[in-house]
Order: structure tokens, then sequence, then C-alpha cells
């Protein structure tokens, strides 16, 4: 039996029919959206772009509905959504800015889990502050247009009617946030986690 | 990056370019999705090539970039049990002997490490090398490598 790298060396890469890179392919070269961690990055920037659309709507809102209470909440979320844009644009720079490509495969590796690690636990966490108080907005709007604010102050139903919405949609909204980051990484980050368990695997 | 530098980049990618197509040959099954990922890879070394030190070999440190490239980006086509014939479809045409081509194929049935280690110690790198390229130490490729030469070998005989 011959060795493997004699059989190896049958591959005749001398006559093989690879064309040759010109300048101009090197100029079309664009950036793709191929990997993970950029789709994950694109995901949060057309998030935030979404976020400022919001936010034009809310200050929009914020001069044409009348009402103490509800200028209070609209202020207290549009705090809240400029925090968010601001919150996303940190995650990219922390965790999802370029991960050196020229780096050992397992470092690479190591790194991208870390990065995609890190925003999704960094998502979940402001999306926790944040529901309620879309919550409670969103809940105000329809009493305000109404009129029906004081009515809300002395509902006790409706307070309680909140709260349980507090209760309910805050760990929903959480969970259903994981279940799809889940659905769309999942299987990547499962995927990375296990080479890396692979390569650490000691003989 | 300056001309100079782009100039010396395309020369010195035309001159490993078998690397890209090997890289992506042996992990990738769709021709499309090779095509994708040699772009890719070709990108990706073209960003990384001005912290390209030049105290180890283009061809080491360009084979670091594909492997990086092909393992942290999605692949499309994960299902392994495709028909053998699909198996062995190259991006490119190569003049293989029949011991070759099975070796090749035999090669692409293991998993997605052991294939790495076992071709760069076919093209030649040493374990130092193919630890450096890793990550891994070079006593677990040793033992690794060990082991799959058994199979392959193991493999090859049956046939003959």
């Amino acid at each position: 039996m011959k060795d493997l790298k004699d059989i190896w060396s049958q591959n005749d890469d001398q006559n093989i029919n690879m064309p040759e890179f010109n300048s101009d392919d090197l100029a079309k070269l664009k950036e793709r959206s191929d990997s993970p961690l950029k789709k994950l990055k694109r995901n949060i920037q057309i998030n935030s772009v979404f976020g400022w659309v919001f936010l034009a709507g809310f200050i929009v809102l914020l001069f044409i509905v009348d009402g103490l209470w509800f200028r209070v909440f609209m202020t207290i979320l549009c705090f809240a959504y400029v925090a968010g844009i601001f919150f996303n644009r940190w995650i990219i720079q922390r965790y999802l800015t370029e991960i050196p490509m020229d780096d050992s495969l397992l470092d690479h590796l190591k790194g991208v889990h870390y990065g995609m690690n890190k925003a999704f636990r960094a998502i979940e966490m402001a999306s926790i502050l944040i529901y309620p108080i879309a919550m409670t907005a969103g809940f105000l709007i329809p009493l305000t247009l109404e009129n029906k604010l004081d009515h809300f102050n002395e509902s006790a139903f409706l307070w309680i009617l909140l709260l349980v919405l507090f209760i309910v949609l805050t760990p929903a909204c959480f969970y259903l946030n994981r279940y799809m980051t889940k659905l769309a990484f999942g299987k990547y980050v499962k995927q990375i986690k296990d080479i890396v368990d692979e390569m650490e695997l000691v003989e | 990056m300056s001309k100079e530098e782009h100039q010396e980049f395309l020369k010195l990618v035309n001159a490993h370019r078998a690397v890209l197509y090997k890289v992506v040959n042996l992990y990738i099954d769709d021709r499309e999705e090779r095509e994708d990922l040699v772009q890719e890879i070709l990108l990706q070394a073209l960003k990384g090539f001005p912290r390209f030190r030049r105290e180890s070999k283009f061809s080491t440190w360009l084979y670091r970039v594909s492997l990086n490239t092909v393992f942290s980006y999605s692949r499309k086509n994960e299902n392994r049990k495709k028909a053998e014939a699909d198996l062995d479809v190259p991006i490119y045409e190569s003049q293989r002997s029949d011991e070759a081509a099975e070796l090749y194929y035999h090669i692409r049935q293991l998993d997605d490490v052991n294939k790495m280690v076992v071709s760069l110690y076919l093209e030649g790198f040493g374990n130092k090398e193919i630890a450096e390229i890793t990550g891994m130490s070079a006593n677990t490729i040793g033992v690794r490598l060990h082991r799959i030469k058994e199979t392959l070998t193991e493999k090859m005989n049956q046939r003959s």
C-alpha cells in the first residue's frame, strides 16, 4: 500500500483549470451577508432604523395627543427608544465588530461564539426594560384619545389589568424573542460550539 | 491598500489559488455555494492582507483565512448523505488518478475537524504548522493524525 501522501500527490494541481483572479475580480468583491455574525449585525441595524421611525411617530403623537400622563409615558418611551438605539450601537461595537480572520481557527470560532452569545443576552436584558414601558404607553393611548384617563386613575380593574399585562406579556415577549433568536441563529451557534468542543477535545 | 500592495496580493493569491479551491471543494457540496465561498475567502483575504506578517508563508496564512471563512459561514447545504456521485464534483477540473480520487472521497466522508487536519497534513504541513493554523495543540494533532491515517489506510486497503 502506498503512502497516503504519495497518493495525494497524484492530484495534478499544475494542470487544473482554475481561473486566475484579476483586478476586476477584486473590484467586484462586495460585502456579503452570508456570515450569521453579519446577519445579526444587519438585523440590529434594521431594528435601529425602525427605532428611529417609531421615535419620529411618537414625537408627532406627543404633540398631537393631549394628556399629562400620556405625555409623561410617551416621553419615557421616547427616551427608552433613544437608549435602545444607542444600546444597539453599543452591542455592534462591543460584540459584533469584525473578528480578524487571521487568528487560528479555534480562536476565531471562539470569538464568533462569544460575540453572538453576548449580543443575544444583551438584547434580551434590554428588552425586559423596554417591554413594560412600551406596554404602558400602548395601554394609555386609547384611554387618552377617548379622554378616559380619569376613569383609568379611579379604576382598580384597569390598574390590575395593566399589572396582569406586565406579568403575562413581559415574560411572553422575552421568551418569544429568545425563541425567534434561536430559530434564526440557534443552529449556527450550535454548529460553532460543536466544532469548538471537537477541537478542544483532549485526546 | 496601495496599488503596489494590491498587485502583490493579486500575484500571491494567484500563485496559491489552489488553496482556496481545495478548501472549498472539501467542505461544500453545492457548486454555486462553492463559487460564493471562493469570492468570500478572497474578500476576507483582501481585507486581512495589510495585517499579513511575512513571518509565516503566504500559503499558511491563506489556508488559515480560507478555513476560518468556511467554518464560520453558515453552510446552506448541510446534508451529508448526498449521493456519492454528487460528492466529487470539483469546481475545477483536476487530473486525478483513481487512487487519488478514492482517497479524496474517503477524506470527504470524515468529520469537519479531521478533514481539516488530514488535508493540511497531506498538503505538506507539519504538526506544528497545523497547530498554528487550527489553534489545536501539536500533541492532539499527532494523535488525531495517527488515527485518521489508520482509518484511511484501512479503507484504501479494503478496495485493493
